[in-house]
């Protein structure tokens, strides 16, 4: 029996658990492409160091982003590898394909680059791993003539990605599809020609679940909600307590502003709807007996990040509620409020919520001309003055 | 956004490349041309990216500007 040329990877093969090296292996059977992907991999490991190069190349013609340069630092060995660019194409809104449309991308990709794919990367994106060059541009007018765009990369803004909303979940509070969409279309500039001080990343979540976490992985979540009462149903919130769902433990006592009591005697449930933060978490708990509020709109929030350059942030309210209807008019002039603000006072390389840890979310606020609002705060604070300006406390001694 | 500022724009990276640095954040471009309104600094560097007198060079993550003969070859 011939020896194996990659015994090393060969080992992450065993198991239960499915392996990129069994699908790099089918994808080597016909391009040798990903034969030379797997020999320098195996390399790698053998020899405990990465080979490759990054940077340089950003994408085709008339565009600053959506492909990521990557070259083999050994073409000599593996010249297959000498170039392995990553191209980033913008994804449909919620992640929805026709399989006709997956074919063409695919076909794309089998005449253009290795045919390895990775569906989906962090941002959501699709992520065709591995082309020359050469082929960047004929690439890029396949993917436009089948209907597909390049995504964002480098210092600008990244692809706009929302949950399925309203497209397949009953709690959707916002047309998080429509909305994405539109904010995708109405920014090209600032995702296509990178100007930024680094990346910017806006996510749409239909509601406080947030599928998409965009409160930890955007520095601007769109997360639908509502304002009101909540529905009540008390024969079914009774039928739930029949069925043998302990609404004491299980929902009144893991509220977490505590606003609700569910009188055991003559199971009702009753709710403080002025106390209630709309965390979704009696709702998700009881669906048929809880409803949102009717009137629906979003709550945005700014500042998320991973940890890179600094540590990961999670997003802070700056607008309790705002009404979403296209052509959301309000909500891009915020956004570009925020950029521009951004643009002029964040350093190289700073996210916007690292700058507003730097000069305070008070100045923040009075630049970008928001009033603060109790939602801004997620404990009363020992400094009552912290959303007060120093000459403003002087004024009202007088 | 006036030839003017798109001139000193190009004298901007002329004149910083001659050292080994060859590659720019748009942000040091505007910090290096202070008179200069900060968009038309933006818009300048579009249009000589248009042009091809500039290039863009992209770690990934982060994006510079540079001056397009000194874009590293393959």
């Amino acid at each position: 029996m011939a020896e194996s040329e990659t015994p090393l990877l060969d080992e992450l093969e065993k198991g239960e658990w499915p392996s990129f090296v069994k699908d790099m292996k089918q994808a080597a059977e016909k391009k040798p492409m990903a034969k030379d992907l797997l020999r320098q991999l195996e390399l790698s490991y053998k020899e405990k160091i990465g080979h490759w190069k990054h940077g340089g190349i950003v994408g085709v013609k008339g565009y600053g982003g959506g492909v990521i340069g990557r070259y083999s630092d050994r073409p000599d060995l593996f010249p297959g590898v000498a170039h392995f660019h990553t191209m980033r194409v913008n994804h449909p809104t919620g992640w929805f394909y026709t399989t006709k449309a997956l074919r063409t991308l695919c076909d794309i990709w089998d005449k253009h680059g290795s045919g390895l794919t990775n569906m989906h990367g962090s941002t959501g994106d699709i992520i065709l791993l591995g082309t020359s060059t050469d082929h960047l541009q004929s690439c890029f007018d396949d993917l436009s003539d089948a209907g597909f765009d390049l995504g964002g990369s480098g210092s600008a803004l990244r692809t706009p990605s929302a949950c399925v909303g309203p497209a397949r979940c009953e709690w959707a509070c916002i047309d998080s599809l429509n909305i994405c969409y539109d904010i995708t279309m109405s920014f090209q500039d600032q995702l296509h020609r990178p100007m930024f001080p680094y990346k910017f990343k806006i996510k749409v979540s239909g509601c406080a679940n947030d599928c998409v976490a965009s409160i930890a992985r955007s520095d601007f979540s769109i997360i639908g909600t509502w304002k009101g009462k909540i529905q009540i149903d008390q024969k079914e919130v009774q039928a739930y307590a029949a069925s043998g769902l302990d609404v004491q433990a299980e929902v009144t006592d893991l509220c977490p502003t505590k606003c609700m009591t569910w009188d055991e005697k003559a199971k009702t449930l009753a709710i403080e709807d002025a106390d209630c933060t709309r965390c979704m978490h009696c709702i998700n708990m009881m669906p048929k007996a809880l409803r949102q509020g009717k009137e629906k709109g979003a709550t945005l929030l700014i500042g998320g990040k991973a940890p890179i350059v600094q540590g990961a942030l999670l997003s802070t309210v700056i607008v309790p509620f705002m009404k979403l209807e296209p052509p959301y008019q309000e909500l891009k002039d915020l956004i570009l409020k925020i950029l521009d603000w951004w643009d002029e006072h964040g350093k190289m390389r700073e996210r916007v919520g690292e700058l507003i840890n730097r000069v305070g979310m008070r100045t923040f606020l009075k630049d970008i001309g928001l009033k603060p609002a109790p939602q801004m705060v997620k404990n009363p604070r020992t400094n009552p003055y912290v959303f007060f300006w120093p000459e403003e406390i002087k004024k009202e001694v007088k | 956004m006036s030839a003017e500022t798109k001139g000193k724009v190009l004298e901007f990276f002329r004149e910083k490349s001659r050292g080994d640095k060859k590659k720019y954040y748009v942000k040091e471009v505007v910090k290096g041309l202070p008179n200069e309104d900060r968009h038309a600094i933006q818009e300048a560097v579009k249009e000589l990216l248009d042009e091809e007198t500039l290039k863009y060079w992209s770690s990934g993550s982060t994006t510079y500007v540079m001056l397009a003969e000194f874009f590293p070859k393959e």
